[in-house]
């Protein structure tokens, strides 16, 4: 009893039932840096066609920049005249809060009438150096490649990564009255189209070398429908049929090495996903099961295949070791009536897939472990195809929405990876769809 | 036995029990010097029970657009299971067996099971509403994050408001992002919340996350009227920061 009291007495000395607190604050958001870009300085007579590129180059720089809201906060500047060698005045930006800033001089070529000079040149406040400096000359006709190459170099400078700038959208787009396949810039300039198949053109997807296109084309000219795969050569500007086997040729992925091409494949009568060698044709069978197998999503080294399968009943995301039959196969989504096109980020660490929301299609986001599942798209029509960009910061999807009770709208548009749309790249082309971003 | 003997033991025990006791005392004060400062410390994120058992319903940028302290958030977004149709469905299920129970032998087969085939059909309707959507909260009170107890149940809110107040100001650069750095801060706040003094309890280890942290703070004050049963521990400083945790 004596020493029940002697030790409950030692106990609450030791043990106080107060003390210190420690309270989360939790990650920090991303502080956004300012961009200054000084308006175009002219020097001598240039034509008005002349002019006209130049504004299309420096609005380029300023648009492209704009994409990376949440880290750059971008504005224009009118530009006092100026030397194109004169030192910068740090002191002046850094007392307005500017981080970096860009001077754009041009003009017209002595010889040709077609050709521009230009001088740019990028400067890093805080650092207090240049960062880009690129002279030479320019056709009119390759101003906008010219831009992007620049504004990837200045990004790469500031940011020690790759942009979006240089990268390409395939898609399929309705406009001539039948599904073909088109290629556009990222920013929805540049649009070509690449097939006259005058059919129905399906899930097209880009090497990674960007100089193949493989694409799915459902022919019904013959007795019996077949959905045949095919190869576009952007070289070359020629496709040709790849395979013709029966049932469906469909939802190919180029591997990383671009030698082989990763797709569902029917022949066998259930639908499963093969790896098939460009070269031999040889099919190596990825998937080996009675339920329906589709949809491959290659993770950027080629190490993990995401897909959609109906191997638990309902339509669920699923992934696997590609490098061998049924290896490692993982549940992802266990929840949803109906979820669809499995896409992994350039890093194969979180994946994007459109899922049935009751009255359309939405995309939701979720990490590779299976946790952080988050919806992206919310009353915006029906959101289906996404497709991360190079950087996994951005993704592109199709959304369909009712103008009337018979007509719908479809076209191209891109947000973050956090859901907030930056708008659409498409805009009155026809019906767009099944957007993949290159890598 | 006769008492006279027993005095030397009993001397002997009451000599050997002080001396015991003796040494108990002096252990306590020993191990209290040890102990002193180190006091067990609890982690308290402001946390909210969310049952994953449906999709989603709330965009992430509905999330983010709202902040979890404000109190239109739960009549805003979340719906409590408290349906009367769910009530109703466990009263009649009861009902149902004790019928059974009652009447296995009168009632007759065949109406049994037409009267359960159409039953189940508007439970399963009724039971839909059940299902718990990605934001729906169940009917729990578990909304507070760990406390120690009712006792500190008003220190507990007064803290997990603090985040929501530091975080607009808690920005980093592109380069510090993604480093796992981590630094904590001992605040002291007057009982009307100004912030008296920062204290650095453990660095990160670079300078510029460290300062950025400190500013944030800074910035954010002065913080709320502090409840006056806790005015005591938050001005001797018992409110440490973590940035992140």
């Amino acid at each position: 009893m004596m020493y029940t009291i002697i030790f409950l007495t030692w106990i609450t000395q030791v043990y106080p039932d107060e003390g210190s607190v420690i309270v989360a604050v939790g990650e920090a958001s991303l502080e956004s840096s300012s961009i200054v870009f000084e308006k175009p300085r002219k020097k001598g007579p240039l034509s008005a066609a002349q002019k006209s590129s130049i504004e299309e180059l420096y609005n380029l720089f300023t648009n492209d920049f704009s994409y990376y809201k949440k880290r750059f906060s971008v504005s224009k500047l009118d530009a006092k005249p100026l030397k194109k060698d004169a030192p910068p005045s740090y002191k002046k930006w850094e007392e307005k809060e500017i981080h970096y800033f860009f001077r754009f001089f041009f003009q017209r070529h002595k010889k040709s009438k077609n050709l521009i000079k230009y001088d740019i040149r990028g400067y890093d406040v805080k650092q207090k150096r240049q960062i880009i400096m690129e002279t030479g000359k320019v056709a009119r006709k390759n101003i906008r490649r010219l831009g992007h190459e620049i504004t990837n170099k200045a990004y790469k400078k500031i940011e020690g990564k790759k942009s979006i700038f240089q990268s390409e959208i395939v898609f399929v787009s309705d406009r001539t009255g039948h599904k073909e396949l088109y290629i556009t810039d990222f920013d929805g300039f540049n649009t070509q189209r690449l097939t006259a198949h005058r059919g129905i053109v399906i899930s097209p997807a880009i090497s990674l070398n960007r100089k193949k296109i493989v694409y799915s084309l459902i022919d019904s000219k013959r007795r019996y429908r077949n959905i045949n795969l095919y190869i576009y050569d952007r070289a070359k500007k020629r496709t040709r049929m790849v395979s013709s086997r029966k049932g469906i040729n469909s939802g190919a992925i180029f591997t990383p090495n671009g030698k082989n091409l990763i797709l569902t494949l029917s022949f066998l009568g259930n639908a499963e996903i093969y790896n098939m060698n460009l070269k031999t044709r040889r099919l190596r069978r990825i998937t080996r099961h009675y339920s329906l197998d589709v949809d491959p999503s290659l993770s950027s080294d080629g190490r993990i295949l995401a897909f959609l399968s109906s191997r638990s009943g309902r339509a669920m995301i699923h992934t696997l070791n590609p490098k061998g039959q049924e290896l490692n196969v993982q549940r992802i989504s266990f929840v949803g009536q109906f979820n669809a096109t499995p896409r992994f980020n350039p890093f194969g660490s979180e994946m994007a897939f459109a899922a049935w929301s009751g009255r359309g299609f939405d995309i939701y986001r979720i990490n590779a472990d299976r946790s952080g599942l988050v919806r992206l798209t919310k009353n915006f029509g029906s959101n289906e195809d996404p497709s991360y960009s190079n950087d996994g910061q951005f993704i592109v999807f199709s959304s369909k929405k009712l103008i009337d009770d018979d007509k719908a709208e479809q076209n191209i548009f891109i947000m973050d990876r956090d859901g907030e749309i930056l708008g659409p790249i498409t805009n009155k082309f026809g019906n767009c769809a099944t957007p993949r971003w290159s890598k | 036995m006769k008492l006279d003997t027993l005095y030397p033991y009993v001397a002997v025990s009451i000599l050997f029990h002080s001396i015991l006791i003796l040494s108990f005392y002096l252990f306590i004060k020993i191990t209290g010097l040890l102990f002193s400062g180190k006091f067990p410390e609890i982690n308290i994120k402001s946390s909210v029970r969310v049952d994953v058992v449906a999709m989603p319903d709330l965009s992430l940028q509905e999330l983010k657009s709202v902040g979890f302290s404000n109190k239109g958030w739960k009549e805003k977004f979340a719906k409590e299971v408290d349906d009367p149709a769910v009530k109703k469905i466990f009263k009649k299920a009861k009902n149902n067996f004790q019928s059974m129970l009652k009447g296995i032998s009168s009632q007759k087969v065949k109406s049994k099971i037409s009267k359960k085939s159409t039953k189940k059909k508007m439970d399963n309707k009724k039971l839909k509403k059940l299902v718990l959507k990605g934001n729906q909260l169940s009917k729990s009170n578990r909304i507070t994050g760990e406390g120690i107890g009712d006792l500190s149940g008003k220190f507990d809110l007064y803290i997990s408001n603090l985040p929501e107040k530091i975080k607009p100001y808690w920005k980093l650069p592109s380069h510090l992002m993604g480093q796992e750095l981590q630094c904590r801060i001992r605040i002291f706040l007057a009982p009307n919340g100004r912030l008296l003094k920062v204290e650095l309890l453990k660095g990160s280890g670079n300078k510029e996350y460290d300062d950025r942290a400190l500013a944030s703070i800074k910035t954010a004050a002065p913080f709320d009227n502090v409840p006056e049963e806790i005015r005591k521990r938050v001005l001797r400083g018992d409110i440490v920061l973590g940035f992140p945790l």
